[in-house]
């Protein structure tokens, strides 16, 4: 005897029917996805051959890139740092411009409400042109060199950070803010006594956060001139001197692993 | 929502609004302070007619009354004494907000306010570190601050534990009777508006159905109040 008594009741496994309730819907949208990737792999000319003969060449290059050629190891770092720097500025820039933004486009405190709707399509013009693009337009306007990356960097991020910003002031809890305005403080002082008190932490966290991808996002300004590390990486590039491009990969890695590290450890306090 | 409501609450008196949930206390209390319209009928707060006010004159009535809310609507990461200093930003300029300067008598306001609620040991601690009763005392200490005339308190001890919840309506009897405020509570326990309040009104779906001494509420009210 197995000493286990029979249930009185078994209960029947529901069954799971394998494509959901509606095959035929399931099949067409399975179809249609199918579709769509043989289109792009089309349009992206996706050729494995390709990349199967141009492994030879990664490879010779790949060997010719060690030891890392450390003879002007001084004039990259220098470069890093202006990297680090165009991200601080710009980062800085961005949060200038975004501070009346995140005003008028926060639905809860905007001043002027019909307004709060054109100011958040006009931040996501910002925020849809990359730094990289508004670069390329600044060295055409203001010359080569950082102060065009900066720029980009700053009208950028003013976007992003508006948009993050008003978001998290929406999301502020409504009633200390009606409490305060209901002593008989007007908006300005509601805002300054009420809401900045309890959305600062996060505003700072927020900045942070977007300065930590524009130390990433500035590595690649220089190619079009924009100043910092990415130009020396073009440089190496041109003149197929990889021992030196290895040792910017290096230098890149270790500023964004660091500047990752202190924003999370900044980010941590803050919250 | 709320039909044909009317009484008056006057200087000195605690008048507890009694119904379950639902009944439209807190409708009521919105309109009060316009932050809902009422369709008709007229709200004062003492002589000044409140409905039909708007911009600066609105907000300048408003800020005649002290509003206290269940949920306490402190700014959480201000101390104390900040919170109840917020019961001046009505009464000073911009730019003193801007900059955090209070004028000195209004420092000694809202010292004394704390003092008053028995707060005044915790005035540097942020609000967010405090027991639900304390901050709620720190909330009426924000409305003594303000100097009303007035105080609405929104179900203000249905989040406090029974202790705690005494503490704060003993606080806000004895600071009607001293300053002469009219007091304004809402709350569905009835044996609380029975010991704190002079007067019960009771309210069931929109309508009034009592409004009398708290010394003649009966068991056949509690039954209209709270029976479906």
């Amino acid at each position: 005897m197995s000493g286990k008594a029979e249930p009185a009741f078994v209960y029947e496994d529901p069954v799971r029917p394998w494509i959901g309730a509606r095959p035929v819907r399931f099949v067409a949208i399975l179809l249609a996805a199918l579709a769509i990737y043989a289109i792009c792999l089309v349009y992206v000319d996706f050729d494995l051959e390709r990349l199967w003969s141009g492994l030879p060449r990664l490879a010779h290059w790949a060997a010719k890139a060690w030891p890392p050629d450390t003879a002007e190891l001084d004039i990259l770092i220098r470069r890093a740092l202006e990297t680090v720097a165009m991200a601080v500025v710009g980062t800085t820039l961005g949060v200038l411009i975004a501070a009346p933004f995140c005003i008028l486009a926060a639905q809860n405190i905007t001043p002027v409400s019909w307004l709060h709707l054109p100011a958040r399509w006009f931040l996501n013009v910002l925020r849809g042109i990359d730094s990289f693009v508004f670069a390329l337009l600044f060295v055409a306007a203001v010359g080569l060199g950082p102060f065009a990356g900066v720029l980009g960097v700053g009208l950028h991020s003013s976007g992003t950070i508006a948009k993050l910003w008003s978001e998290a002031i929406e999301a502020v809890e409504p009633g200390p803010l009606e409490a305060a305005a209901m002593t008989g403080a007007n908006r300005l002082k509601v805002i300054s006594y009420a809401l900045l008190p309890d959305v600062m932490p996060t505003l700072a966290s927020i900045a942070l956060y977007v300065w930590e991808f524009n130390v990433r996002s500035s590595t690649v300004l220089g190619v079009v001139g924009a100043g910092g590390i990415g130009q020396e990486l073009k440089n190496s590039v041109d003149l197929l001197s990889f021992a030196r491009l290895f040792t910017i990969i290096l230098i890149i890695l270790v500023m964004v692993t660091a500047i990752d590290q202190i924003s999370a450890a900044l980010r941590r306090r803050l919250l | 929502m709320l039909d044909d409501v009317s009484f008056e609450v006057a200087p000195g008196e605690v008048v507890a609004l009694l119904g379950a949930s639902g009944a439209g206390k807190t409708t009521l209390f919105r309109c009060l302070t316009r932050l809902a319209e009422a369709d008709d009928g007229q709200i004062y707060f003492g002589e000044q007619a409140i409905r039909g006010l708007g911009g600066r004159r609105l907000s300048s009535a408003r800020s005649e009354a002290g509003l206290i809310f269940q949920q306490f609507n402190l700014i959480r990461r201000l101390s104390a004494l900040d919170n109840v200093l917020a019961g001046r930003l009505g009464h000073i300029p911009t730019w003193r907000v801007l900059l955090r300067r209070f004028p000195r008598t209004d420092r000694q306001l809202a010292l004394a306010a704390l003092d008053r609620v028995g707060m005044l040991a915790f005035a540097l601690q942020r609000a967010d570190s405090l027991s639900g009763g304390q901050q709620q005392r720190v909330a009426i200490a924000r409305a003594l601050a303000q100097q009303s005339k007035f105080v609405l308190a929104d179900e203000p001890v249905a989040s406090l534990d029974p202790e705690s919840a005494r503490s704060v309506l003993s606080i806000l009897r004895d600071i009607a009777r001293e300053r002469m405020i009219a007091v304004l509570v809402s709350l569905h326990q009835v044996d609380l508006a029975l010991r704190y309040a002079d007067r019960v009104i009771a309210l069931r779906a929109g309508r009034m159905i009592a409004d009398h001494p708290a010394t003649s509420f009966a068991e056949i009210d509690h039954q209209a109040i709270f029976t479906a």
